[in-house]
Formats: C-alpha cells, sequence, structure tokens
C-alpha cells in the first residue's frame, strides 16, 4: 500500500474528514492566539482558564443547556477577573492564577461527582471528542474560528502594539485595558471551542507550542504568526493521520507532533547557533 | 548644526515662550504612587516649538510628570492639558518614547514592524497601512540611520540602535509633542548627537519636545528650555538656568559637593533611587 | 479602592459558595441510593435485591407475600456504582439476598460480612441453572475478573433474564427458596409465581411473534454490550461483533472506521448502544451508516414507567428494537 493510498483511505469516513477540518481549525485558532499569549507570557493563564471551563461545563450540564455556554461563561469570567484581579490586588499574578485554576477545577469535579449516572460526554470535555464531531458542531465550529481570526486581523496593529509596549501604546491613545480584556475573551473563547478537539488537559499546549516553536524560526511577528498557524494546521492533520494508524487517542497525537516538531526546532537552532559562534 | 557650547559661556537662546501658544498647562498636580507623593502642587506651561529638558534627581519626579502629560498615569489632584484639551483626548498627537528598558527584547520583532507600531493611531482600528505610512516609516528609519538594519530582530541590536528605533516610531507618529523619557541615557555620545540633531530639527519645525534627562551639559547645551524639578518645580526657564548654581542648590540639595577651589561637584547616581518610584512602574 | 476590592471579592466567593450549595444540594440526594419503598405487606420477611430487575422479578414471584427491597434503584447506572456503608446497613435487615452472579454484582458478597450476613442468606439466580433446567450458558465478556476465580464459570454472560425462559427459571428460583423458608405461605407464593409465570410466557410469546415477523435478512444489530446475547439467541437475531478495545474508553479512528465498515458491510440497522461507546461517536456513525442507535434499551436496570417494571421494559426494548429493523 503506497502513501497516497495510506492517506486517501481514512478520507473515505466523514467522521474522520469532519474530524480532520475541526481538527485543522482549532489548530489555526490555537495557534493565533497562542502568538499573542505566548509574547505576553500568559500559558499560565491558558492552562488556568481551560480548566475553570470544567465547571461552567458541569454546571450547564446539570441544568440542561448547552455546555459550550456553559463552558463559555467559565472560561470568560475567570479570564476578565484574573486580568482584574492582576491589575488591582497586590497579590502576585501567579498565586491568583494558581488560586482560580485549582479552585474552579476543584468545583468541577466536586459538582462532576454529585452527578449520579456515567456522562460519557462530559469525559470527553478532558481529552476532546473530536471523532464524534457532527456536521452542525463543525459549522459553528467554523463560524467562531473565522470570526476569531477576523478580530484578529481587524485590531492587528493595536493588539500588537499594546501587546509589545503597553505605556507607548497608552500614551498613544489605545485602549490598552480594553484590548487586554479583549483578548482574554478571545484566549477564553478560543480555549472553549477547542475543547472539542483536544479536551481541557491538552488545550494549552495547542496554544503555546506551536507559537513557542514559529519564535525561534523567525524574527518578525507577521511572519511568527504564519509560521504557528502552518504548524497548527500541519500538526492537527498529521496527528490524526497518526492516530488512526497506530489507534491512538487524536488530541494526544495532535499534541504530540507539535511538541515532537518544538523539540526538533529546538535543537537544530540550537546546533545552528554554536556552528556560527 | 549647533555649536557646542562650554559651560562657562551661556549662550543666549530665545525664550520659547515667544515662539508659539501652549502645547502643555500643567495646574497644580499632585501624583505619586501608593501612598507617597512623587510630584506636589506643579504649575507649568509648555509652549508650542519649544526644546525642554526637565532635569532633578531621582526621585524628584521627572518620570511621573511626563507619565502623568502623556496620560499614562492619573494625577491624584490637579489639572493637565495637552494641546487644549484635557489628557488623552489629543492623544494621537503626542508620542511617548518610554525608557527603553521596559520593553521584552526577546520579542521576535523587526526593526520596521516597531517604526510602523507609530502609524497606527493614525491609521485606526480597521483601518490598513496605506503608501503614507510606508513612506513615513520609511523616512523615519533614514533618520535614525537605521535604513539598512529595518529587517533585524530588535534583540539583535546594540542599545544605541534600540533607542533609535523607537525614536524612529515617535518620528513615524508625526506627532506635534514629544515626550521623551531619558532619551539621551545610557546611549554612546555618537547616537547621543544623532537624536539631539532630530530632537533640534523638531522643535525647528515647530514640533514640541519635552525630555527628561540625568545629563546636566546636555541640558545645558542642547535645549532650549528647562525644568528644574525635585518634587516641585524648581525653577523654569532658559537653559543656562541648569548652570546656576542657586538652582542647583535647590534642586540637588545633599548630592552637591563642594570642591577645594570653591566649585561642586554634583553627585548623582541615577541608579539611586531616594525611596521614591522614579524610574519604575 | 483597596475595602472596595474586598467587599466585591467576598461577594462573589458568597455568591460562589451559595450556588455551589444548592446545585450540589439538587443532585446530593440523588447521589447515594436511597431505599426504595417497601411493596407494603407482610413486612416480617424481606427480601433485598442488588438491582431493581431483580427486584420486580421477585415481585412476579412472590406477589405482595413478602416485602421487597433493592439496593440499586431504577435510573442508576449499574455500571458506575459503588456500595456504601449505608448499603451494608440496609443489607443488614434482608431475609433473603438476591443477586444475579456471575460477575455481574459481585459487590453485594463483599457487602455480607459488614451486614453481618453469610453466604447461605444469599441466592444467586444465575448460577447453576443449565443443570436442572437444560440452560446453556453463553459466553459473556470478563465483567469480573473476580467471578472467574470464585465460581469457576469462567466468564459466562450473565444477562440471562433478557431472554424470557431465563427470567421465568429465576422466579422459579425464587419461589422455590423463599416457600422453603415460609412453609406457612406456600400456597400464596406458588400462586403468585404461577401468575408471574404466566405473564412472562405471554411476554415470550409475543416477542416471538414480532420478531418472526421481520425477516431474517433484517434481524441483525450491533452491539459492545454482551447484554443481549440471550434475547439475540431467543429471537433468532443475528449479532454482528465489532471488537472494541477498551469499552469506555475512547475508541480510536481506525475502531469507529472499522465499525462502519461492518455495519455497511452487514447491512446492519441496528445499534445497540449503552455507556460502553461514546454517544456523540456512535451518533455520527449512524449518520454516516444510516443505522438507527439505540441508546435507552433497558438491560441491567429499570427506567421509568412503562419500563418500570420487568415485563414493561423488555416491551420497551422489543418496540425499539422492532423499529430499528429495516
Amino acid at each position: 500500500m503506497n502513501l497516497i493510498d495510506l492517506l486517501l483511505e481514512p478520507l473515505a469516513y466523514d467522521f474522520f474528514v469532519r474530524a480532520l477540518v475541526a481538527s485543522a481549525l482549532v489548530g489555526v485558532a490555537c495557534a493565533v492566539v497562542g502568538s499573542f499569549v505566548v509574547l505576553k507570557g500568559m500559558s499560565f493563564i491558558g492552562d488556568a482558564v481551560s480548566h475553570a471551563a470544567f465547571p461552567g461545563i458541569v454546571i450547564a450540564y446539570i441544568l440542561g443547556l448547552p455546555i459550550i455556554l456553559g463552558g463559555a461563561v467559565a472560561a470568560i469570567g475567570t479570564a476578565l477577573g484574573i486580568g482584574a484581579l492582576t491589575r488591582r490586588s497586590g497579590l502576585r499574578a501567579d498565586s491568583i492564577i494558581g488560586v482560580l485554576f485549582a479552585g474552579m477545577f476543584a468545583l468541577g469535579v466536586a459538582l462532576f461527582s454529585s452527578i449520579p449516572n456515567y456522562v460519557g460526554d462530559l469525559f470527553h470535555f478532558l481529552f476532546g471528542d473530536v471523532l464524534g464531531i457532527s456536521v452542525s458542531d463543525m459549522i459553528a465550529l467554523s463560524v467562531l474560528v473565522v470570526a476569531l481570526l477576523l478580530v484578529i486581523r481587524a485590531l492587528w496593529k493595536e493588539l500588537l502594539f499594546a501587546t509589545f509596549d503597553p505605556l507607548g501604546a497608552g500614551a498613544a491613545g489605545i485602549p490598552v485595558r480594553r484590548l487586554d480584556n479583549l483578548l482574554l475573551i478571545l484566549i477564553a473563547v478560543t480555549i472553549v471551542i477547542s475543547l472539542q478537539a483536544v479536551g481541557i488537559v491538552l488545550v494549552v499546549a495547542m496554544i503555546t507550542t506551536p507559537a513557542a516553536t514559529a519564535q525561534m524560526l523567525v524574527k518578525r511577528f507577521g511572519q511568527m504568526i504564519m509560521v504557528a498557524a502552518g504548524i497548527g494546521v500541519s500538526a492537527a492533520v498529521a496527528g490524526l493521520y497518526l492516530s488512526y494508524a497506530l489507534d491512538l487517542a487524536s488530541g494526544a497525537a495532535i499534541v504530540l507532533v507539535e511538541t515532537a516538531l518544538f523539540l526538533l526546532v529546538l535543537l537544530l537552532t540550537s546546533l545552528r547557533g554554536r556552528r556560527a559562534a | 548644526m549647533n555649536e557646542r557650547a562650554t559651560p562657562s559661556v551661556i549662550k543666549g537662546r530665545t525664550p520659547s515662550s515667544h515662539v508659539g501658544g501652549r502645547a502643555v498647562t500643567i495646574s497644580h498636580v499632585t501624583a505619586g504612587y501608593g501612598e507617597r507623593a512623587a510630584i506636589s502642587d506643579i504649575t507649568l506651561e509648555l509652549a508650542q516649538g519649544s526644546l525642554t529638558a526637565i532635569f532633578g534627581p531621582n526621585g524628584g519626579g521627572k518620570s511621573t510628570l511626563l507619565k502623568c502629560i502623556a496620560g499614562l498615569m492619573r494625577p491624584w489632584s490637579g489639572t493637565i492639558e495637552v494641546l487644549g484639551a484635557p489628557v488623552g483626548v489629543h492623544a494621537a498627537r503626542v508620542a511617548y518614547v518610554p525608557q527603553a528598558e521596559q520593553v521584552d527584547w526577546s520579542f521576535p520583532i523587526a526593526v520596521d514592524e516597531v517604526v510602523a507600531m507609530g502609524r497606527t493611531p493614525r491609521i485606526g482600528p480597521l483601518g490598513r497601512a496605506g503608501a503614507a505610512d510606508r513612506a513615513a516609516v520609511a523616512e523615519a528609519l533614514e533618520r535614525v540611520d537605521m535604513a539598512d538594519l529595518a529587517s533585524r530582530q530588535i534583540g539583535e541590536l546594540s542599545g544605541g540602535q534600540r533607542r533609535r528605533v523607537f525614536i524612529a516610531r515617535a518620528l513615524a507618529a508625526d506627532p506635534e509633542i514629544y515626550l521623551l523619557d531619558e532619551p539621551v541615557t545610557g546611549v554612546d555620545p555618537v547616537t547621543q548627537e544623532k537624536i539631539m540633531n532630530i530632537l533640534d530639527a523638531e522643535a525647528a519645525r515647530g514640533r514640541t519636545v519635552i525630555a527628561t534627562t540625568h545629563d546636566l551639559a546636555c541640558a545645558a547645551q542642547r535645549f532650549h528650555d528647562v525644568v528644574a524639578l525635585a518634587g516641585r518645580v524648581v525653577a523654569h526657564g532658559p537653559a543656562q538656568l541648569v548652570l546656576d548654581r542657586e538652582v542647583l542648590e535647590k534642586t540637588y540639595g545633599g548630592h552637591l559637593v563642594p570642591l577645594a577651589d570653591g566649585g561642586v561637584v554634583l553627585l548623582d547616581d541615577p541608579h539611586h533611587s531616594h525611596g521614591s518610584h522614579e524610574g519604575h512602574e | 479602592m483597596r475595602l472596595g476590592i474586598k467587599r466585591s471579592a467576598w461577594t462573589a466567593v458568597g455568591a460562589t459558595l451559595a450556588s455551589l450549595v444548592l446545585v450540589v444540594g439538587c443532585n446530593g440526594s440523588a447521589a447515594s441510593p436511597s431505599p426504595s419503598e417497601s411493596t407494603g405487606a407482610a413486612a416480617d420477611y424481606t427480601v433485598i435485591a442488588t438491582t431493581s430487575v431483580f427486584a420486580d422479578l421477585a415481585q412476579l414471584a412472590l406477589g405482595n407475600n413478602v416485602a421487597i427491597e433493592t439496593i440499586i434503584p431504577a435510573g442508576v447506572d449499574v455500571h458506575t456504582f459503588e456500595p456504601s456503608p449505608a448499603d451494608a446497613q440496609k443489607l443488614a435487615g434482608a431475609d433473603l439476598i438476591v443477586m444475579n452472579g456471575l460477575g455481574l454484582d459481585e459487590w453485594a458478597l463483599s457487602l455480607l460480612e459488614a451486614a453481618g450476613k453469610s453466604e447461605e442468606d444469599v441466592l444467586e439466580l444465575a448460577e447453576g441453572i443449565d443443570e436442572s433446567n437444560a440452560w446453556v450458558y453463553l459466553e459473556g465478556e470478563e465483567h469480573d475478573a473476580a467471578a472467574t476465580d470464585v465460581h469457576g464459570h469462567g466468564g459466562s454472560d450473565p444477562h440471562i433474564w433478557l431472554d424470557p425462559k431465563g427470567a421465568a427459571i429465576y422466579v422459579d428460583r425464587i419461589a422455590a427458596r423463599v416457600a422453603a423458608e415460609l412453609p406457612e405461605r406456600v400456597m400464596e407464593i406458588e400462586s403468585a409465581r404461577d401468575a408471574g409465570l404466566a405473564e412472562i410466557a405471554a411476554l415470550d410469546e409475543e416477542l416471538r411473534v414480532g420478531f418472526a415477523a421481520v425477516d431474517a435478512s433484517a434481524r441483525k444489530i450491533v452491539t459492545f454490550h454482551d447484554a443481549f446475547g440471550y434475547f439475540a439467541r431467543a429471537y433468532e437475531i443475528e449479532i454482528v461483533g465489532v471488537a472494541v478495545e477498551a469499552p469506555g474508553q475512547e475508541p480510536s479512528a481506525k475502531e469507529i472506521a472499522a465499525l462502519i465498515d461492518a455495519i455497511k458491510a452487514a447491512g446492519v440497522t441496528s445499534v445497540f448502544s449503552e455507556a460502553q461507546f461514546p454517544s456523540k461517536v456512535l451518533n455520527q456513525v449512524a449518520a454516516e451508516t444510516g443505522a438507527t442507535v439505540l441508546e435507552n434499551l433497558y438491560s441491567d436496570a429499570l427506567g421509568d414507567a412503562p419500563a418500570n417494571s420487568y415485563l414493561g421494559a423488555m416491551r420497551a426494548n422489543a418496540s425499539a428494537i422492532l423499529a430499528s429493523f429495516k
């Protein structure tokens, strides 16, 4: 069986094609948002927000509301809360984030354990369930990702300025705090829509790793985002195919591909550096 | 362009109050951090087209005052008007060049991307950069002699080059007022010269330049006016004031060390703070 | 400024705690199984069954002549059930403990000591019925590793009651056992038993006719759980088996592809699912193959009316399954 056949075989199944599209979209969205997250040193916040979505999901499930809605409310609320608390209180940012992170997740676990019946769907929010994505889910995902990318494209210059030099940007009349909050909301939304693909535990990797890899390869921010997005898409596709071929969990396979790529680039760039020195 | 004056020769320069209208009006402003006021009851008027250096000891409130004018800090009391309106209204016509230490140099961003940021307020949200913006960026890079390093990542630059990039960003913005926090501190003399030439040129075009500095010689030689700031306004007037002994004593207080021949030496360690948060945010 | 933060922070904490209490409170009552209602009359002899199914079969066997209770009430997932000390206490009040055996509900045996009971107080319905009843066991999945050691049946499918003939055997055994212990009520028990057996026989005939009316080529199902083996055997339904590596775990892309292929190849239109296979994935499989996924079949537990009795649950299963055959 040659390579072409190997690549075409899984495409005969609708569920695989949908999973591929969904994962690729999630890969792009996470990588683009992740570029800002990595540069602001906010990866910890990313992990906290993804875990904070859990109680929102459980509560929505208990109340019979759409799970995504609960997750989004919890994620956005936590993200903005982190922003506000770090700005105002005297505590260090990582303490606040750590407290919220663990507390929210514990709340989710406590609520989850109070549900008497087996709840398979909830489990998948921890580790992803992209193989079960429906057509309507995929359409909703596409719309959200496109909207996200449009927002970033529209406010690109302002976001860059505010991220790189908040003082200079503020002095130039750019609403830095509002953009900070917007970025937090974008991060939260990206996380929530990505939960389907890779789950709460792994989404931070999809946000951080492609951007961290891209940062080692290019010098311009504009290029960094494009490279990160490219990595996000290719890792998603490669990971999904690998999961098919080797019977691995799909979300984990994608993250492993991204991590391997990161390590490879790290190795190559440090070798290059040593040779040049 | 401007000849160097030796400290003992005071060159008369036109007091800038004759040049134009008011660029910045500060009225009874008190501001600080936490519980401590860095500046108290500051009243000051800076005219358009002036080239003013604000000097004084660390902890004297120089950065604080600049940040208040830039709208980055809110005064506890008093008012500030910039170009005839409250702070913030005309923010797009003001360019603030921060002290370089406050930026993350490992940011993967190229020189021309940083300079292009200066055009952001002009382009506005949802807008895209056009030919005029690209031309402004190119010209700004030329003026600071960084055109051939346009694609360099900022982390690869020397201290002086980094400073010039931020100056270029301000130039690209084509503002009416430049606020510069220690623009010539910590850079080599060649870069200092380049920067001061640019600031001179901008003032000559009618732009208002306000800079804080530790460097008294630079203040005396290259600026038109000075403000002596030690928590309050000690003096405001032509640049030769910076060499006035009485002004220096009132401004620097215990930092002046008398010499045997009757002169004084000013000891003002730029890294020693008098307990205020000057220079930190 | 500081005070303002503190106040709003405490309000937020308080509100969160309040809502947490509310939500947990609403669910908490369902978390531990509560004792089901006793069936009324003759509370001096108590039969406690492990699940709602066996409790209802006991009711068919014994009528109102004894008190019947259940540990796991209807609607609670028997697969994720964890017995609590309260359950052991409940068992302490039983005169007869009715369980299935064959690895299905071994947890009941582990509660005996805490309940102060011995194996003599227990009736294991599925054990040894082949000898006296000419029953043929089917091979089952590894329900519980302990089962193979304890009873030496080495992995037989325990879901005997899903074949009405097996349920009839259960009813018989329950009645016989209780009658032996309550000789003074033999007459009433036997008459209740006979009525129950008659109803089960009627059910069996009803189902037999219903399924025979379906063409053999359409009488196929895909299932992941070994529950319906005896049922399928009874009504000549072909089970198209699909191997799932680790039931309950996330199925891999290949497994899903294999499932789709198997369904299409066999022309199956009916897929049985329980908690073992994620429903979201199964729904997509159904969409891709045109099969119907039956998720709410009653196997290990009863549900809400009309499936709150064995007969009702069996009829509900049958009509859903028949509807899915095309």
